[in-house]
């Protein structure tokens, strides 16, 4: 008969550790020796046991959730601008982030890419309630931002007012017609984008940006920029 | 840091391990908080070959470890496993009277074993990884995980000082 399993390798096995193949030969020993199969047993549910102990079911704090956005900010390369409000960056540091885009990128496009995936963040969470009616008129009044007309195949799931370096920006959740969801963020300002959409790549996702004459807009969702650049062409037309 | 990071899955990470270690939840909402705000100043050192999970929980026991929280009181950390079986009503009352065993054994647990086995057990790290959070050697893990298995049998085979809540015979 094979040799015993050490207390290392029976560990590892509770713990999912192995390999498939250790895996099958501490199991072929196991199978042949009920008083260890019976320790192991035992182990596995103490520690299902330790998973359910644990499991909490409160939702966590937005408070939590914002500070904790601003952490994955200040160490992304892209947000150089709000990274220097925490001081504790080297020079050198920021020259390096200050490459991540390509050249003439316009600013306010970190924004659009935070408030994409912050909007991404709430729509995932019970406790953020989301706002899904845009009042164009009232967001001009009070705002001064002018939005283009949206395609009509896409659902409005979320506005919310952003906070930025130029005042405030507008940031619109949409679900398309085929199930994609973006964002379009439009701030009053007149930035170095250009009529028409140019798209650049932001990890999984792309940001097309664009201006209309003291209105800056971006355009982000999950996909190639060549994509995102035609999405947004169908707005720059409307 | 990955661009794409799951904030409220580490929020609730650094939750639950904070917790494993005060047994409180009052006081593990204290340390995340506090390890919120180093993690934010202590961003440079954040290290690329470690996952920001990981780098959080690590934050997470530095906190805990430098600011010593106070003894949870009993009665809260009763409190907190009555609703672990209030949520789970379909436990037969034997599985409910082993659970609370268990619970109350792993509180008995000192510190240095429930964090080894909370990381293990229900992290999921590998034995590599906790020794990384942990900055102590991956044998040390090795054989924290082993005492700390074998004292939790212990205790969870010694008389349970909790009250069975909901259960018919208890």
């Amino acid at each position: 008969m094979a040799e015993q399993s050490s207390e290392f390798e029976l560990h590892a096995y509770v713990d999912g550790q192995l390999d498939p193949t250790r895996r099958f030969a501490v199991e072929s020993r196991l199978a042949q020796d009920p008083d260890r199969a019976a320790w192991v047993m035992a182990e596995l549910s103490n520690r299902t046991a330790l998973q359910l102990l644990a499991d909490d079911p409160r939702p966590v704090a937005p408070a939590a959730i914002a500070q904790m956005s601003r952490l994955g900010m200040a160490s992304s390369k892209r947000f150089i601008r709000r990274g220097a409000i925490f001081g504790g960056l080297s020079l050198a540091a920021a020259a390096s982030m200050v490459l991540a885009w390509p050249a003439g990128t316009p600013g306010y496009v970190d924004y659009a890419v935070s408030s994409h995936r912050i909007a991404m963040m709430r729509a995932n969470m019970p406790s953020q309630i989301e706002a899904p009616v845009l009042d164009a008129r009232e967001i001009e009044t009070s705002t001064n931002i002018d939005l283009p007309a949206l395609p009509a195949d896409w659902r409005v799931t979320d506005v919310q007012l952003f906070p930025t370096d130029e005042g405030p920006a507008l940031q619109v959740a949409v679900t398309t017609g085929d199930g994609l969801r973006l964002s379009l963020f439009a701030l009053k300002a007149h930035s170095d984008a250009p009529k028409r959409p140019s798209a650049v790549r932001e990890g999984l996702q792309s940001v097309a940006y664009w201006r209309r004459n003291d209105m800056s807009y971006a355009l982000t969702g999950d996909g190639e920029p060549g994509a995102m650049d035609a999405r947004a062409e169908t707005l720059v037309r409307s | 840091m990955n661009p794409d990071a799951d904030i409220p899955g580490d929020l609730i990470a650094m939750r639950r391990y904070a917790r494993a270690l005060t047994r409180d939840e009052q006081d593990a909402d204290d340390v995340v908080q506090d390890a919120i705000l180093r993690a934010i100043e202590r961003e440079r050192s954040f290290k690329p070959e470690f996952s920001r999970r990981r780098w959080l929980l690590a934050i997470v026991h530095n906190v805990f470890i430098s600011s010593k929280r106070r003894e949870a009181a009993e009665a809260r950390r009763n409190d907190r496993f009555a609703e672990t079986l209030e949520r789970n009503p379909d436990l037969e009352q034997e599985q409910r009277v082993r659970l609370s065993r268990i619970a109350s054994a792993y509180a008995g647990l000192p510190e240095h074993h429930r964090a080894v086995l909370h990381l293990i057990a229900v992290e999921g790290l590998s034995y590599q990884e906790v020794a990384d959070v942990l900055d102590i050697p991956v044998g040390t893990v090795m054989s924290r995980l082993s005492r700390a298995r074998d004292s939790l049998k212990q205790l969870e085979q010694g008389p349970s000082p909790l009250r069975i809540v909901g259960g018919g015979n208890g």
